[in-house]
């Protein structure tokens, strides 16, 4: 690097630097632009209205009402879905006959695309067909058919469902990558220390999972904030707005209503939402480790 | 040197003859009984002019229209316009006056409403190439179980009064399940229950009034079927499609559905009530008539377009007295020439098409959801009052006052 002179490290970092400002910067300036003007393309003129899109937002009761549901969508979904991927790959660490097959299979689910994944729990839940409800009925666990699809709450909850059997063997695997970068010498120090199962688990897995966990939890806090695959194909974000997550209201907004004003205040809300999440995740769980 | 001279030789062959051939691109809606395939076809043989087609599922037709006409026709020649969309896409200004195209007596072949439907501040955007609407298609058998003559029927309180005797002395599950999941979903739900009960959405100045008097009467028909027990709640989540299979499986008693679903209970090969599947008129007000919810497809020229001349003749052939003959029988939509409401191609479609005539006089007396800029927002606004109102969360009047309020302010967006 030294021998380079600054005319060769311009040179070399300019198709890098024009890429970004092309790909990143122009879209992100070109929305905040949009979101400071009533843009809807049906009306001939968009002019600038400062920051009205953004006192919108404020008094929009959709928006608040999607947000909330998307806060409750993303806490529980992520919490379930890196509680079960723990218990899988602590589970898949172990050494036993068929673990490899069982590794294969469990990608399974993530391997399925998003519309297909919704469309199949679609019809999985529906009332009157759905698997679900023959299963339950069969077992004896409930004695009518019940509309899964049919109330907000359960309905949402029927969608985290949907989301958990897909995403959680993605960090399944990631948390087990973390797990066997994990040195055995540990676990054989503490045992002769006499530490049993859970303090091992609590004082050496955990602490050295921290960068893994960091990731995944990362990774799926953004995906979930931006579903919208899986409210597309399955619910339409009803019944009564009880599944419009976020993203979806943004889709709603910019390519139903076409308002690409309001959709652009909208998503770079969303955006400022994930950085910040981002960042307090970084904060607390590796600024601590440091 | 040999070799680079002959590759140079192809690659000037093929600019040159790909620059004299004809190609006419097209957006559509996917192809119903084969009609476009097979013209398509034809109109390439005849002329000699290539013919590409994008056909675009129902799901994702209205963004990819949306793009291609925000980019002056995104390189397409013929554009189809489903009736919903036609102000919007009128709106964005990027189709050609077809009155410079089509003299008057060609234009006097199509039915009035429809050309009326698809002009736009005084240009002809679309030529109508089907029409179709909500039908009340209904078990025959399940109806003499309970002792109830579907021709009894005349207001909604009728039937939902006969809707309790059918529950209880049929096999149905429900006596009706609603599509309600998506906004364009009020055509069987709501929206057409308000038509054929006489109500309307908005007065002459496009103010509300679907929260008051009749509007207000006919959700509530619906919310107290579904509190009895007789109307299916979980058609809050289900489409058109859905409803179908439900009236195919044998457990609902009657269904409000399109042209082609009504078409399809009828079909043994795809349901398990076709010998008893019959259709009648929508039951109304009482003193109204019983049309409901009606829709069209057609076609436009882009003003982008280089081939107008070419893709007019196809446009022609399409919408043709032959090609629209055929998409009735073998795709299951009803027509827009006056030629193929009467003489002998009637007689041809009724004998395909038995019940074509009642599918007719249904369409007949229905009318357009609102012909307004901002349909598709307001009709979303208007099926989550119709889950609310069905799922409890709020009484018909408060779901409906909510929409209302809704339409009043996305209406002013557009000012």
């Amino acid at each position: 690097m030294k021998n380079l002179s600054r005319k060769n490290l311009i040179t070399l970092l300019l198709p890098s630097f024009l890429f970004i400002i092309f790909v990143f910067a122009v879209p992100i300036f070109y929305s905040i632009f949009i979101s400071l003007h009533h843009y809807n393309i049906l009306l001939p003129y968009h002019p600038f209205v400062g920051f009205k899109n953004y006192i919108k937002l404020f008094q929009d009761s959709v928006f608040w009402s999607s947000l909330k549901i998307t806060l409750y969508f993303v806490v529980v979904a992520v919490t379930i879905e890196l509680s079960l991927a723990m218990l899988i790959a602590l589970l898949l660490n172990q050494d036993f006959k068929g673990r490899e097959f069982l590794r294969v299979i469990l990608m399974v689910p993530w391997a399925v695309p998003w519309v297909v994944n919704g469309i199949m729990w679609k019809w999985i839940f529906n009332s009157e067909f759905g698997v679900l409800n023959k299963l339950l009925l069969q077992i004896g666990i409930i004695e009518k058919n019940i509309k899964w699809l049919g109330k907000p709450f359960l309905a949402l909850n029927m969608m985290i469902f949907a989301d958990v059997w897909k995403e959680t063997p993605f960090i399944a695997i990631l948390l087990l990558a973390g797990l066997q970068a994990i040195p055995i010498d540990y676990y054989e120090a503490a045992e002769i220390e006499g530490a049993n199962s859970w303090v091992k688990f609590c004082r050496i897995t955990l602490p050295l999972l921290k960068p893994v966990t960091f990731v995944a939890l990362s990774l799926r806090t953004i995906w979930a904030f931006k579903s919208f695959d899986l409210v597309y194909a399955l619910t339409q974000g009803g019944p009564s707005q009880g599944t419009n997550l976020l993203n979806f209201y943004i889709y709603q907004t910019t390519f139903s209503h076409l308002d690409f004003g309001y959709g652009a205040t909208l998503s770079l809300v969303l955006t400022i939402i994930i950085l910040v999440i981002t960042l307090l995740f970084y904060k607390f769980i590796l600024t601590e480790e440091e | 040197m040999k070799k680079t001279l002959f590759l140079t030789l192809i690659l000037v062959l093929t600019f040159c003859l790909s620059m004299g051939a004809v190609t006419l691109k097209m957006l559509v809606r996917p192809d119903e009984g084969g009609v476009i395939e097979l013209y398509t076809k034809e109109f390439e043989k005849l002329t000699g002019v290539k013919v590409v087609v994008d056909y675009i599922g129902w799901d994702q037709i209205s963004i990819k229209t949306t793009t291609a006409l925000m980019h002056k026709g995104g390189g397409y020649d013929i554009i189809f316009i489903p009736s919903a969309e036609k102000s919007r896409f009128a709106a964005m200004g990027q189709f050609v006056d077809l009155n410079e195209w089509f003299t008057e007596d060609e234009k006097n072949e199509f039915l009035k409403s429809f050309v009326d439907y698809y002009s736009h501040e005084g240009q002809w955007i679309g030529v109508p190439w089907y029409s179709g609407g909500a039908h009340f298609v209904y078990n025959e058998k399940y109806f003499q179980d309970a002792n109830v003559n579907p021709e009894d029927l005349s207001t909604w309180q009728d039937v939902l009064n006969a809707s309790k005797a059918i529950v209880e002395k049929s096999n149905a599950e429900y006596a009706f399940t609603p599509s309600c999941k998506y906004p364009g979903n009020y055509y069987y739900n709501y929206g057409t229950i308000l038509l054929a009960m006489g109500g309307q959405f908005f007065d002459e100045n496009l103010n509300p009034v679907f929260n008051t008097g009749i509007g207000v009467e006919a959700l509530e028909l619906l919310v107290e079927g579904v509190n009895q027990g007789v109307f299916n709640p979980a058609g809050v989540s289900l489409d058109d499609y859905e409803t179908l299979k439900i009236f195919q499986a044998g457990k609902s008693a009657f269904m409000i559905n399109s042209t082609w679903s009504a078409n399809q209970a009828m079909l043994p090969e795809a349901s398990t009530v076709a010998d008893y599947a019959k259709v009648r008129m929508i039951p109304g007000g009482k003193n109204s008539e019983t049309g409901g919810l009606i829709y069209g497809g057609a076609f436009g020229i882009t003003k982008a377009s280089q081939y107008k001349e070419e893709a007019v003749e196809l446009v022609k052939l399409l919408t043709g007295t032959e090609a629209q003959m055929m998409h009735a029988i073998s795709g299951f939509n009803l027509p827009t020439r006056n030629s193929l409401f009467e003489g002998s191609r009637l007689e041809a479609i009724n004998k395909a098409w038995p019940v074509y005539g009642e599918l007719v006089a249904q369409v007949e007396v229905g009318s357009f959801g609102p012909d307004v800029v901002w349909l598709d927002p307001f009709r979303r606004a208007l099926a989550t009052a119709v889950q609310d109102a069905i799922s409890g969360k709020k009484t018909a009047k408060e779901a409906l006052d909510w929409a209302a309020r809704q339409a009043i302010d996305i209406k002013s967006q557009y000012e």
